[in-house]
C-alpha cells in the first residue's frame, strides 16, 4: 500500500473519523470535569461533530471523491455510500436532539448515551462504504454492540413484577443479533468457498449462470442473517420486545438507523456480488415482503401500546422496501433509498413525540393520548402528520416514497411483483385504521381530568421535531432533488 | 377575461382557501372574541365564492371543450408536472365547491366547540375538492383526493353524532381502500400509457389503449375497474355505499352539505374524467356493470329511503338513488348522457346541500330528526318549511328547479341506449315524489304539536346561507344554460372519443 493511497483512505473516511473523534472528545471531557451542573452541552458537542461530519460529506461529493475506492477496493465512496452516510448522520442528529428527556432520567450516564449513538453511526457509516465482506462484517459488529448498549441503556425504568425491560431488551437484542450475525457469516463463509473471493466485485465474475446448491445455501443464509437485522418476517420475533424496553430515542434509532445500514448492505451485496443470480434471490425477497407486511399490519391492528405498535409498524414498511429489493432493478434500489430517507424523517418525528410523551403516557400506553390535540397542539399536529406520512397519504412525504416503490414494481412487468403491489396497497389501507386510532385518540378522545394539561418539551427536541415535520411536508412535494440523488447512487444497480 | 388573469385567478380558488385554513387556524380560541373564527372563515369562503363566480363569467363558453385557465409548472421527474386548469365539464363543479363551502361555512355559525379548528378543517377541504375538479394531470388529481380524507375524518369525528367514531372510521377506511385500487389503476395506465412517461391527463387520453386488447381482461379492462373501483366507493356504487348512511347522518350538518354536494361528486367526474375519458374502450366493455349498478342504485337507495323514519337518513339514502341517475348517464356513453350526468350532479350538489342544510335547522330547534315526533313545523317556521319544500320539490324534478332539466336530460341520454333500465329508473322518481312529499308534509302541515309551539323560525345568517343554494336551484331551473352549454361542450370531446 502506498502513501498515496492512505492518504486517499483517510481522506475518504474524513467523515466516519469526524464522527470517531467526536466521540472520544466527549468521552475524555466526560472523564476529566465531573463538577458540572448538567452535561447537556456534551449533546451540543456531539451534535456539532455530526454537523462537521455532514459537511464534509458534502465536500467530498462536490471536490470529486465520488466513485473513488481505497484500502485496494475495501472500501468505496460512492453516492451510494454518501447518501446513506448522510441519511445515518441525519438520523444521529435528530436522536441526539430529542434525547433530552431520557437524558435528564439517566443523568448519570447522559454523556455514554451521546458516545455510544456516535460510535454505532460511524459504524453504521463504514458499513455503507464497505466493498468487501469482511469491512461489511467488522462494521456490522461495531454497530451491533454499540444498539446492545443503547438497548440497555434505560436502566431506571422497571416494569411492576417484570424486572428492568431495558435491561431485558439490551439482552434479548445482543443474543438474536449473535445469533444472527452467525448465519450471515456462515453465508459469507460459504459465498468465499465458492468464489474464492471476498471484495464483491471479484465474487460477482464467478456468480453467473445456474447456481450451484451451496450458492443458494449462501444466498439463503445472507437472506436470513440480514433478515434479522431488517427485522423481516418470519425474523421479525425480537422486534416489539426491544423495542418497548429500550429507552425511547434509542428506539428511534434502532427503527430508522440501523434499518436503513441494513437495507444499504443488501443493495450493496445483493447487486454488487450477486446480480449473476438476481433471478433466485428476487423471489426470495418477493416472499418475505408479502409475509413480513402482512405480519406487520395485521398484528399491529391490536397493538396497545404506541411502542409496540411502531414496532409493528416498521415491521410492514420493511415488507414494503423489500418489494423494491424484489426487483432487482436499478429503480427499485432507488426506490427503496427514497423510501428509507422518508421513512426516516416521518419516523423520527414520530418517535420525537414519543420521547416527550414518555413522561406524559404511563407506559406509552396509546390512551395516555388522549386530548393532546388540546394538551399541546403542537405535537398532536407533528405525531398526526407523520402518522398520515406512515400510512402513505399525500402530500406527505411517505405517500411519494410508497409511490416511486410501486412505481418501480409496476415497470417491472412481473405479473407477481404487480400483484404484490395491489396487496401492498390493500395492507396500507388497513395500516390507516391503526395509525388512525393514534389520530382519534389525540384530537377525539377527551383527556382524564388528573393529567397535567399542558405537555411540555426542552428546545433541543422542538428543533428536532421542526426538521423531522419540514422533512415529512416538504421532502415529498419537492421530492426531485432527493429522488434524482438516489436514482444517480443506484446507477449500476440491477438489470 | 384574458388567460393570465383567468389561470391567476384559478390559482385562487385553489389556494385561498388553504391560506385561509393556516390563518384561521392560527387565532387564539374564540373563547373571548365569540364568531370571529366564523366571520373570517365565512370571509375567505366568499371571497373564493366570488372569484369562482368571476371565473364562470369570463370563461371563454366557445371554447369550452378544451382546457383554459391553465398553469403548467415542471414539478416531478418522472412526467408529472402541476398543471392546474378547468373546461367546460370541471368548471361547474368548481363553482359547486365554493358555494357550497360558503353556504356551509356561513351556516355554522352555532358550532360552540374547537371553531378555529372547525373552520380551517372545512377551507382545507374546499381547498382538496378544488384540486380535484382542476387537476389536469393524474398524480396531482390522486393527491388532491387523498388530500380531502381527512379533514373529512375529522370533521366526523370530533362534531359529528352519537356514533361519530365508527362512521368517521368507516368513511375513512372505506376511501382510502378505494383508492389503493384507484392509485394501482393510475399507474397501469401511466406505465402502459405515452412513452417517455408521463402522468399528463391529455397525452394519456390520446393514447388508444386498445392495442393492448380488447375485453375486460385485457390490461385496459383491468385499469378501468381499479379505477372504477375507487370513484364507486366515493359516488357511492351498491355494493360500496354502506359508508354513506352512516357517514352522512353522524356528520355535523355542514360536514353533510359538505359530503352530499360535492364530496360525492368526486366519484361521478373521476368516473367522467379519468375511467371513460381515458379508457374509452374498456368503458364500452364494462358497460353491462355501470348499467346494472345504476338501476340498483337507484332503485334500492329510493326504496330504502322510503322505509325512514329519521329525516336525515331518508335525504342520505335518497343521495344513493339520485347518484344512480349520475351512473346511468354515464353508462349510456352518448353525448346527452354524459351531459344530463353532469348536470344531475350539479343540480343534486345543490338541492342535496339544501336539504341537508334544511334538515340541520330543523334539528338545531327541535332536536329530533324522527319524522313522527313532528307536525305543523311550518305554522312555527315558515320560511325553513318553504325552502325545504323547494328543495324537495327539486329532488322530485318539479319543472322550474334545478332536478327538472339535470333527470330530464340524463334519461333522454339513456333511453335510446337502454330503453328498459331507463324505465326502471324514471320510475323511481315516482318513489322519490312519495317520501318527499310524504314526509315532508307530515313534518310541516298539519296541527301544530303543542311542543313545538314556542320554536322560531330561521335568522338572518341562516336564511343568506340556504337562500343561496336555494337561488342557484331556482336559477339553473329556469336558465339550465349557465351550465349546460358549457358542461355539453366539456362533455363532447369524452363522447368523441368513445365513439371512436
Amino acid at each position: 500500500m502506498t502513501a498515496d493511497d492512505l492518504v486517499l483512505g483517510l481522506v475518504l473516511l474524513a467523515p466516519v473519523i469526524a464522527v470517531v473523534l467526536t466521540a472520544v472528545i466527549v468521552l475524555i471531557i466526560d472523564l476529566i470535569i465531573t463538577d458540572w451542573v448538567s452535561r447537556r452541552p456534551l449533546m451540543w458537542i456531539s451534535c456539532l461533530g455530526v454537523l462537521i461530519a455532514a459537511v464534509l460529506c458534502g465536500a467530498l461529493l462536490f471536490g470529486g471523491y465520488a466513485g473513488k475506492t481505497a484500502f485496494a477496493g475495501f472500501l468505496v465512496l460512492d453516492g451510494f455510500a454518501l447518501f446513506f452516510e448522510m441519511l445515518f448522520l441525519l438520523a444521529a442528529l435528530l436522536v441526539l436532539l430529542s434525547a433530552t428527556t431520557f437524558a435528564d432520567r439517566e443523568e448519570l450516564i447522559e454523556a455514554e448515551f451521546y458516545v455510544i449513538t456516535l460510535f454505532s453511526t460511524a459504524g453504521l457509516m463504514l458499513m455503507a462504504s464497505g466493498n468487501e465482506l469482511m469491512t461489511i462484517y467488522l462494521a456490522l459488529e461495531v454497530t451491533s454492540m454499540s444498539l446492545a448498549f443503547l438497548a440497555a441503556w434505560n436502566k431506571r425504568d422497571a416494569i411492576a413484577g417484570q424486572g428492568l425491560k431495558a435491561t431485558e431488551a439490551g439482552i434479548k437484542f445482543f443474543l438474536l443479533s449473535a445469533m444472527s450475525t452467525a448465519v450471515l457469516l456462515y453465508g459469507m463463509a460459504l459465498l468465499y468457498g465458492i468464489s474464492g473471493a471476498t471484495t464483491l466485485a471479484d465474487i460477482s465474475k464467478v456468480l453467473t449462470g445456474t447456481p450451484s446448491t451451496a450458492a443458494l445455501l449462501s444466498v439463503t443464509m445472507l437472506v436470513a442473517g440480514f433478515g434479522f437485522k431488517i427485522a423481516a418476517a418470519p425474523f421479525q420475533l425480537w422486534t416489539p420486545d426491544v423495542y418497548q424496553g429500550a429507552a425511547t430515542p434509542a428506539t428511534a434509532y434502532f427503527s430508522v438507523a440501523s434499518k436503513a445500514a441494513g437495507f444499504a448492505v443488501i443493495l450493496r451485496i445483493f447487486n454488487g456480488a450477486l446480480p449473476g443470480i438476481s433471478a433466485e434471490w428476487s423471489v426470495l425477497f418477493g416472499v418475505l415482503a408479502f409475509v413480513t407486511m402482512t405480519v406487520g399490519n395485521l398484528v399491529a391492528l391490536v397493538q396497545t401500546n404506541i411502542k409496540r405498535l411502531m414496532a409493528y409498524s416498521s415491521i410492514a414498511h420493511v415488507g414494503y422496501m423489500l418489494i423494491g429489493l424484489a426487483t432487482a432493478r436499478a429503480t427499485g434500489s432507488s426506490a427503496v433509498m427514497f423510501y428509507l430517507l422518508a421513512y426516516a424523517f416521518t419516523n423520527l418525528g414520530a418517535f420525537i413525540v414519543i420521547t416527550i410523551m414518555a413522561n406524559y403516557a404511563p407506559d406509552d400506553e396509546i390512551e395516555g393520548y388522549a386530548g393532546l390535540a388540546r394538551r399541546s397542539p403542537v405535537l398532536a399536529m407533528g405525531l398526526t402528520a407523520a402518522l398520515l406520512s406512515l400510512a402513505g397519504i399525500p402530500p406527505f412525504v411517505g405517500f411519494f416514497a410508497k409511490l416511486y416503490l410501486f412505481l418501480a414494481a409496476i415497470q417491472s412487468a412481473s405479473v407477481g411483483l404487480q400483484l404484490l403491489v395491489i396487496w401492498a396497497l390493500i395492507m396500507s389501507a388497513v395500516s390507516l385504521y391503526y395509525y388512525g386510532r393514534v389520530i382519534h385518540v389525540m384530537w377525539m378522545a377527551e383527556a382524564p381530568a388528573d393529567v397535567p394539561i399542558r405537555v411540555g418539551f426542552s428546545f433541543s427536541q422542538g428543533l428536532a421535531l421542526a426538521a423531522s415535520v419540514a422533512g415529512v411536508l416538504v421532502v415529498g412535494i419537492l421530492a426531485g432533488p432527493f429522488l434524482n440523488a438516489a436514482v444517480t447512487a443506484a446507477t449500476g444497480f440491477g438489470r | 377575461m384574458s388567460p393570465q388573469t383567468g389561470a391567476l385567478l384559478l390559482q385562487i380558488v385553489l389556494w385561498l382557501p388553504l391560506i385561509g385554513a393556516i390563518v384561521v387556524a392560527l387565532l387564539p380560541s374564540d373563547e373571548y372574541r365569540p364568531m370571529r373564527s366564523w366571520r373570517l372563515a365565512t370571509l375567505f369562503a366568499a371571497v373564493t365564492f366570488i372569484a369562482s363566480a368571476l371565473l364562470l363569467i369570463g370563461f371563454d363558453r366557445g371554447a369550452a371543450d378544451r382546457f383554459q385557465f391553465e398553469t403548467r409548472i415542471p414539478w416531478l421527474p418522472f412526467g408529472s408536472d402541476y398543471r392546474i386548469a378547468v373546461d367546460g365539464l370541471s368548471l361547474p363543479l368548481v363553482v359547486l365547491n365554493a358555494l357550497l363551502t360558503l353556504s356551509a361555512v356561513a351556516g355554522s355559525w352555532r358550532i360552540n366547540t374547537r371553531q378555529t379548528l372547525y373552520y380551517s378543517l372545512f377551507l382545507v377541504l374546499e381547498s382538496a375538492v378544488a384540486g380535484v375538479f382542476t387537476a389536469g394531470d393524474l398524480f396531482l388529481f390522486f393527491l388532491f383526493w387523498e388530500l380531502e380524507l381527512i379533514p373529512m375524518f375529522l370533521i366526523i369525528g370530533i362534531w359529528g353524532g352519537a356514533r361519530r367514531d365508527y362512521a368517521a372510521f368507516k368513511f375513512i377506511l372505506f376511501t382510502f381502500g378505494g383508492s389503493a385500487f384507484m392509485l394501482v389503476g393510475i399507474l397501469l395506465v401511466a406505465f402502459f400509457g405515452p412513452k417517455p412517461l408521463t402522468f399528463g391527463m391529455t397525452e394519456i387520453a390520446r393514447f388508444d389503449f386498445s392495442q393492448y386488447g380488447r375485453g375486460i381482461t385485457s390490461l385496459g379492462g383491468i385499469a378501468f375497474i381499479l379505477l372504477f373501483i375507487g370513484f364507486a366507493v366515493k359516488v357511492p356504487v351498491f355494493p360500496f355505499h354502506t359508508w354513506l348512511p352512516d357517514a352522512h347522518v353522524e356528520a355535523p350538518t355542514a360536514g353533510s352539505v359538505m359530503l352530499a354536494g360535492v364530496l360525492l361528486k368526486m366519484g361521478g367526474y373521476g368516473l367522467l374524467r379519468l375511467c371513460v375519458s381515458l379508457l374509452p374502450q374498456a368503458a364500452q366493455d364494462w358497460q353491462w356493470l355501470l348499467i346494472v349498478l345504476a338501476v340498483i342504485n337507484s332503485i334500492y337507495g329510493a326504496f330504502v329511503a322510503l322505509a325512514q323514519t329519521d329525516l336525515k337518513k331518508m335525504i342520505a339514502n335518497s343521495s344513493i338513488s339520485h347518484m344512480g341517475y349520475v351512473i346511468l348517464g354515464i353508462a349510456a356513453l352518448t353525448p346527452i348522457g354524459f351531459l344530463g350526468s353532469l348536470l344531475v350532479m350539479v343540480a343534486h350538489g345543490l338541492y342535496s346541500g339544501l336539504l341537508f342544510s334544511m334538515v340541520g335547522l330543523v334539528y338545531d330547534r327541535t332536536h329530533t330528526r324522527e319524522i313522527g315526533a313532528m307536525q305543523g313545523l311550518a305554522a312555527r317556521m315558515p320560511f325553513i318549511a318553504t325552502v325545504f319544500m323547494v328543495a324537495g320539490l327539486a329532488s322530485l324534478g318539479l319543472p322550474g328547479l334545478a332536478g327538472f332539466p339535470a333527470e330530464f336530460t340524463t334519461f333522454i341520454g339513456s333511453y335510446n341506449v337502454f330503453p328498459l333500465a331507463t324505465i326502471l329508473c324514471v320510475c323511481t322518481i315516482a318513489i322519490t315524489a312519495g317520501y318527499i312529499l310524504w314526509r315532508l308534509g307530515a313534518v310541516f302541515f298539519g296541527p301544530l304539536m303543542e311542543a313545538w309551539a314556542p320554536l322560531g323560525d330561521a335568522i338572518w345568517r341562516e336564511r343568506i346561507a340556504v337562500g343561496l343554494l336555494a337561488a342557484a336551484t331556482l336559477l339553473i331551473g329556469v336558465a339550465p344554460n349557465v351550465v349546460a352549454d358549457m358542461s355539453a361542450a366539456g362533455v363532447a370531446p369524452i363522447a368523441a372519443r368513445v365513439t371512436r
